[in-house]
């Protein structure tokens, strides 16, 4: 690639790196591979960088190959991280002494079926919208629909809503 | 509202990330230039097995409605030794059924489990099983409770107890993941600039690396003939000669990655990553089984595989993640340990296809399954179980 190619390559990367990064947390809720799927989406932007002329929203586009190195990422890793990843939650009481906001919503995300944690992740943690998420994984909207309706509703029923965002909210104003 | 909740808890920051825009950079070049190397050397091996006339891609994307296994498949509960609190789940069976393997504990404290007969044995703590042969070796890995997979160590449980298996020059850790019924285990080494290379052992007589593989690659399945099968950093699948050189296995058209996760006979089996259209291209999970012997390819519909045995038979997870297996173009949904049974995990299959080793969701317990764990709760609602005659 020419030098200054590689400058603006850096500095698009220098600039976005942080949000990337967290875009691949949320989906992954680890950081090291975060970092890993984030690497690995900027690599192929690496190899494509230069030609890219076409591309209307570069952030949507740069961001869509972050979700999908994600997923690419759990999906060829999927034996090793049944295998590797850490202990399951333990499920912490609402209420209890050793409650954590982001250990019960962390640990009712996880419960859920993947393409409907997904979905749910995208849309409500990633903010994208019902079309955005479609074409990131490829589907149609109405599948997105669907799963984004069952994923909540299992998330109110895990999380007893409204009770556990009070709890949540009562833990934040009032720390252990 | 719910929503308010996720939103709150995505507007917390993450742990801080180790990338840096000049390391990315330099990553990039690496890996470009790794890719353009390993292209070539690709192209050259999938042109000889054109000359060969093997390759055949079968489409099969049309997923038939899943089957309900017969009264001979019958579920049983593994029992779980009682020093063992927390959940377990199965990693593993050796190709006769006599052994099975798998991890228990909590998330501080986790112990290697080895069934034999279905008698439950202790084997170690901090190592973590993943495969299993006829005569009871184990091939896994130890790691920190930080769960870095950056400090994991090749081991195997053989009859003198646990050994680390030992690592190439320039290697920072690695892991084991499968060995034969000669004890010749494939793995891992991960190296000290962020790439990997797939390793062999032995461990019969003596333990020494027996070949390090050529490319940046991830070593999955040792079959009983040596075949040496796993898949590139650029997710390609690939098969090693002893001699390290690498191979790429075919893939079906229109596809340009795929992994392997394990092997057994002349058979392998992984999952691609489908190809669509759109550019970033949408993703999907489509299973595979590969013919070693005639390097054929064929797409399994409605199924997510996890591990083939010899025969070629297909176990893993129906389209609703469910305990299944594939066989002769079926998918067949296992048995639950009561009848409402929903999700589950497997662990292994024997080499006849007819036993196969896993987890599976009791109907009282209200936390789901997903693909990447087992029981969520610390009560072992996802019962340690083998499926028989099926």
């Amino acid at each position: 690639m020419r030098t200054d190619l590689e400058e603006d390559y850096v500095e698009y990367v220098r600039s976005r790196l942080p949000r990337l990064h967290k875009v691949a947390y949320l989906v992954l809720g680890d950081g090291d591979q975060a970092d890993d799927a984030v690497q690995d989406a900027l690599t192929v932007l690496y190899r494509r960088w230069g030609h890219l002329a076409e591309v209307e929203n570069l952030d949507a586009y740069v961001r869509t190959m972050v979700v999908r190195a994600c997923l690419a990422y759990r999906r060829r890793r999927w034996s090793r991280v049944l295998l590797r990843a850490e202990a399951p939650d333990s499920v912490v009481a609402s209420g209890s002494s050793g409650v954590d906001d982001r250990v019960v919503v962390r640990a009712a995300l996880h419960r859920l079926p993947h393409r409907q944690r997904v979905v749910v992740i995208l849309r409500f943690l990633c903010d994208l919208s019902v079309a955005e998420v479609a074409q990131v994984l490829g589907c149609s909207d109405g599948t997105v629909k669907s799963r984004t309706h069952h994923g909540l509703r299992t998330l109110r029923a895990t999380l007893g809503e409204p009770s556990t965002a009070s709890v949540i909210a009562s833990h934040r104003t009032e720390p252990t | 509202m719910i929503e308010e909740t996720l939103q709150t808890f995505a507007d917390q920051d993450p742990p801080p990330s180790r990338l840096r825009a000049e390391g990315v950079l330099a990553r990039g070049r690496r890996r470009t230039r790794r890719r353009t190397a390993l292209t070539s050397t690709v192209a050259g091996a999938a042109t000889v097995l054109v000359v060969l006339g093997s390759i055949a891609a079968v489409h099969a994307r049309s997923a038939p409605r899943p089957a309900v296994a017969g009264v001979g498949c019958v579920v049983e509960e593994l029992k779980v030794p009682t020093s063992v609190a927390g959940w377990t789940m199965v990693t593993g069976i050796d190709p006769s059924g006599r052994y099975v393997i798998g991890r228990a504990g909590s998330r501080d404290a986790s112990v290697a489990i080895r069934w034999t007969d279905g008698a439950p044995d202790v084997l170690a703590s901090g190592f973590t099983p993943v495969s299993v042969n006829t005569a009871g070796v184990v091939a896994g890995f130890t790691e920190p409770v930080s769960h870095d997979r950056r400090k994991q160590r090749p081991a195997a449980y053989i009859a003198t107890g646990l050994v680390t298996l030992p690592l190439p020059s320039g290697a920072v850790g690695g892991d084991a993941y499968s060995v034969n019924a000669r004890g010749d285990v494939l793995g891992s080494a991960n190296l000290a600039d962020g790439s990997s290379a797939a390793v062999l052992w032995h461990t019969a007589g003596s333990i020494a690396i027996t070949a390090t593989m050529a490319g940046n690659g991830f070593g999955e399945a040792v079959t009983d003939d040596g075949v040496l099968v796993g898949f590139t950093q650029d997710t390609r699948p690939v098969r090693w000669a002893l001699d390290g050189t690498a191979t790429a296995m075919p893939l079906p058209p229109g596809a340009d990655s795929a992994t392997v996760l394990s092997a057994g006979g002349d058979w392998a089996t992984g999952v691609l990553a489908e190809v669509g259209k759109g550019d970033p291209a949408p993703a999907d999970v489509v299973s595979l089984r590969w013919n070693l012997k005639t390097g054929s390819v064929e797409r399994l519909a409605g199924f997510t595989a996890r591990t083939v045995s010899a025969s070629g038979t297909v176990a893993g997870l129906s389209a609703t993640n469910r305990p299944a297996y594939w066989r002769n173009g079926r998918v067949t949904i296992l048995p639950g340990p009561a009848s409402g049974a929903r999700q589950g995990s497997i662990g292994g299959i024997t080499a006849d296809g007819q036993v196969i080793a896993g987890n599976a969701l009791a109907p009282n317990n209200p936390t789901p399954m997903s693909t990447d764990g087992p029981a969520r709760d610390a009560t072992n609602g996802s019962p340690p179980v083998i499926w028989r005659g099926c």
